[in-house]
């Protein structure tokens, strides 16, 4: 007997001593609440010392405004006893003697003793845990792209206030929702698919490598996305924090650097091609001045007179065409350019004043269709263009009469086709592309004066307004010279000169 | 086509390839100076050229006098063609032309050109062109094509 209680006072000593070893506070309560024990870790975080704690109710180590739910917990706790933790999803808090509070995560231990059950609590301070978790908070929150954080299931658990300004959602209507909200419905079928894949094969990594991925936001518009995937172990099982950057601002402007790309390319292959036939065409009529000029010095000498005439005229002709060649030039690198005042044009009486201009010979004439539009337009561009349509169709007319038909159709909703009908020779199909090479004629121009720029600087006008030209012809007999016209240029004005639009 | 001189006796015949009718006649000023009597016809382009050769109107042997810028079909287009057709494949080409490209240069070697001249000093030139190419008929033998 008296060894028994040696035995039993043995087993309490050492139940007291391994309390006491514990890392984490541990204190233990009866029924009513009252401690019966406590550990030296539990005095260093309350800040009492072990006297002041023994035979007090528990309540003293919690903050005031827990303590009156406290016996309704505790009872519960004693009716369906065994080992759990405190206030499973709310957040728990102690009280210090000084009355400040701090978090703490609380495990609960039912005892059998001699006197009835007790409760032996574990308790840990957890506010550096809690400092930690505010800081990652913090740093998520500061973050320059938008940051979700989502479970398993796929459900947002946490997002920042860019994810806020990029989706359109307020934070409320995020948290608690499955991710696939922020996704294009039709990628919302494999997104399931996807993350399980990403769960499997835990590691940091762009999303979709190699697919364009896209948002969206609350009023349902996309936009395109880069994504980063993080997985982050917590306490709940694995996240992944989606770092996702709207990347609209960064294809536009490399949608922009590419169209500025195409347009160098296209005036430096223009220059190239500039500067070759310069160095033909330009030289060719200097040449020819040069020569004549040695021919008439040596008919000279040798007191040849009858010849001279002729090799003045031809020397004259070759300064005209100089001079014609430098002024299509001139044209040309002029035309296109996206300015000048708009105004309203009658197509059909503006074309038959460009045609009566031209001095055409008798025999020759225009029809216009009667559905020819009235509209505002650039009207000095347009007249270029028809005024060199009308030249070539009576210039390289084969008969002593001929008839030039302009008609109009609408193309699309943005543009006009006009075309320019002749019953020339026509132009065989395997020249047709050959006419748009600035100088190129078809003919020398020793029978035909022209400096064949004519159909390039069409060309060359037409594509600045977003337009384009067509030749149909059999080479046989007849032409049409379609070219299509924006029915609103002054839109394409003001877009490409966003500063004069003010004005 | 045109019959610029008349041959008394069978000589080579030259096909001149040119649309300016101004290096037309210094080529034709140049050979009457240099007192040569040989057949000349005219092409103003590949074109031209082509159905001058292919009709047999220029009688073989013939050198052909090449310009490269022209109208439908330019030097190096008839060339193309030309050293595709077996039956003219042969023929001699020198080049005459104001192109100093590189690009033009090469590229009418690589399609057999017997030279290439600029024409750059004008009415000189042509005297010193014809005067190579009447030593070169002299004493190259040319081929001549069975009719």
């Amino acid at each position: 007997m008296h060894d028994d209680i040696g035995d039993i006072e043995r087993a309490n000593q050492r139940f007291r001593q391994v309390v006491e070893a514990a890392p984490t506070a541990m204190v233990m309560v009866n029924k009513a609440g009252i401690i019966e024990m406590v550990n030296t870790q539990t005095e260093r975080i309350f800040g009492y010392s072990r006297v002041e704690l023994l035979g007090q109710l528990i309540d003293i180590l919690l903050p005031e405004r827990f303590r009156q739910q406290h016996p309704h917990h505790r009872a519960s706790f004693f009716s369906d006893l065994s080992p759990r933790a405190m206030g499973t999803g709310r957040d728990l808090y102690g009280r210090r003697k000084d009355g400040s509070e701090f978090p703490v995560e609380v495990g609960l231990n039912p005892i059998e003793t001699d006197d009835g059950v007790k409760v032996l609590s574990a308790i840990t301070d957890i506010s550096a845990r809690k400092r930690m978790e505010e800081r990652f908070r913090q740093v998520v929150e500061a973050a320059p792209n938008a940051m979700v954080m989502v479970n398993k299931a796929g459900i947002i658990e946490m997002v920042n206030m860019q994810a806020e300004r990029i989706f359109g959602y307020s934070r409320v209507e995020l948290l608690g929702q499955p991710i696939d909200t922020l996704l294009p419905e039709r990628f919302r079928h494999q997104h399931p698919h996807h993350r399980a894949s990403f769960f499997s094969d835990l590691s940091p990594r762009a999303m979709g490598t190699g697919r364009d991925l896209y948002g969206r936001r609350k009023d349902g518009s996309e936009f395109p996305v880069e994504v980063g995937l993080n997985p982050i172990a917590t306490d709940d099982g694995v996240k992944v924090l989606s770092a996702i950057t709207d990347i609209s601002a960064r294809i536009k402007a490399s949608a922009k650097l590419a169209e500025h790309r195409d347009e160098l390319e296209r005036s430096n292959k223009e220059l190239a091609t500039f500067a070759y036939v310069a160095s033909h065409d330009l030289k060719s009529p200097l040449r020819g001045i040069f020569q004549i000029s040695h021919w008439i010095e040596e008919d000279l000498n040798h007191g040849q007179m009858d010849a001279i005439p002729g090799h003045m005229s031809l020397l004259r002709g070759r300064l005209r065409r100089m001079e014609n060649l430098l002024d299509d030039l001139l044209a040309y690198s002029r035309a296109g350019r996206l300015e000048g005042s708009v105004s309203q044009i009658e197509l059909g009486k503006l074309a038959q004043t460009i045609f009566e201009m031209q001095t055409p010979p008798e025999g020759f004439t225009l029809e216009v269709a009667e559905d020819l539009p009235t509209f505002y337009t650039l009207a000095t561009p347009l007249e270029q263009v028809l005024r060199n349509l009308f030249t070539n169709a009576i210039k390289h007319h084969d008969r002593s009469q001929g008839h030039i038909h302009l008609d109009a159709r609408l193309a699309n909703k943005q543009y006009y086709e006009f075309s320019v009908t002749d019953d020339g020779p026509g132009i065989s199909p395997e020249y047709q592309e050959r006419v748009y090479i600035m100088f190129q004629t078809l003919r020398p121009r020793d029978e035909v004066e022209g400096s064949g720029m004519g159909l390039a600087l069409v060309k060359k006008i037409v594509e600045a307004y977003g337009g384009s030209t067509n030749i149909v012809s059999d080479g046989k007999r007849g032409c049409s010279i379609r070219f299509t016209w924006p029915i609103n240029i002054e839109e394409r004005l003001i877009r490409a000169n966003p500063a004069e639009a003010k004005l | 086509m045109q019959i610029l001189q008349k041959q008394n006796y069978r000589e080579v015949s030259l096909l001149i390839v040119d649309d300016d009718d101004i290096d037309a006649i210094a080529l034709e000023r140049a050979l009457r100076k240099l007192r040569l009597l040989n057949t000349v016809f005219r092409a103003r382009d590949g074109r031209e050229a082509l159905e001058l050769l292919r009709s047999g109107t220029v009688p073989s042997p013939y050198i052909i006098l090449l310009d490269l810028n022209m109208p439908r079909m330019n030097g190096l287009e008839f060339l193309e063609v030309l050293r595709t057709d077996p039956l003219l494949t042969h023929a001699v080409v020198f080049v005459l032309t104001t192109s100093k490209s590189d690009e033009d240069l090469v590229a009418a070697y690589r399609k057999h050109v017997a030279g290439y001249v600029f024409k750059q000093h004008m009415d000189r030139d042509f005297l010193e062109v014809m005067g190579l190419i009447e030593h070169y008929w002299r004493l190259v033998e040319l081929p001549v094509t069975k009719e």
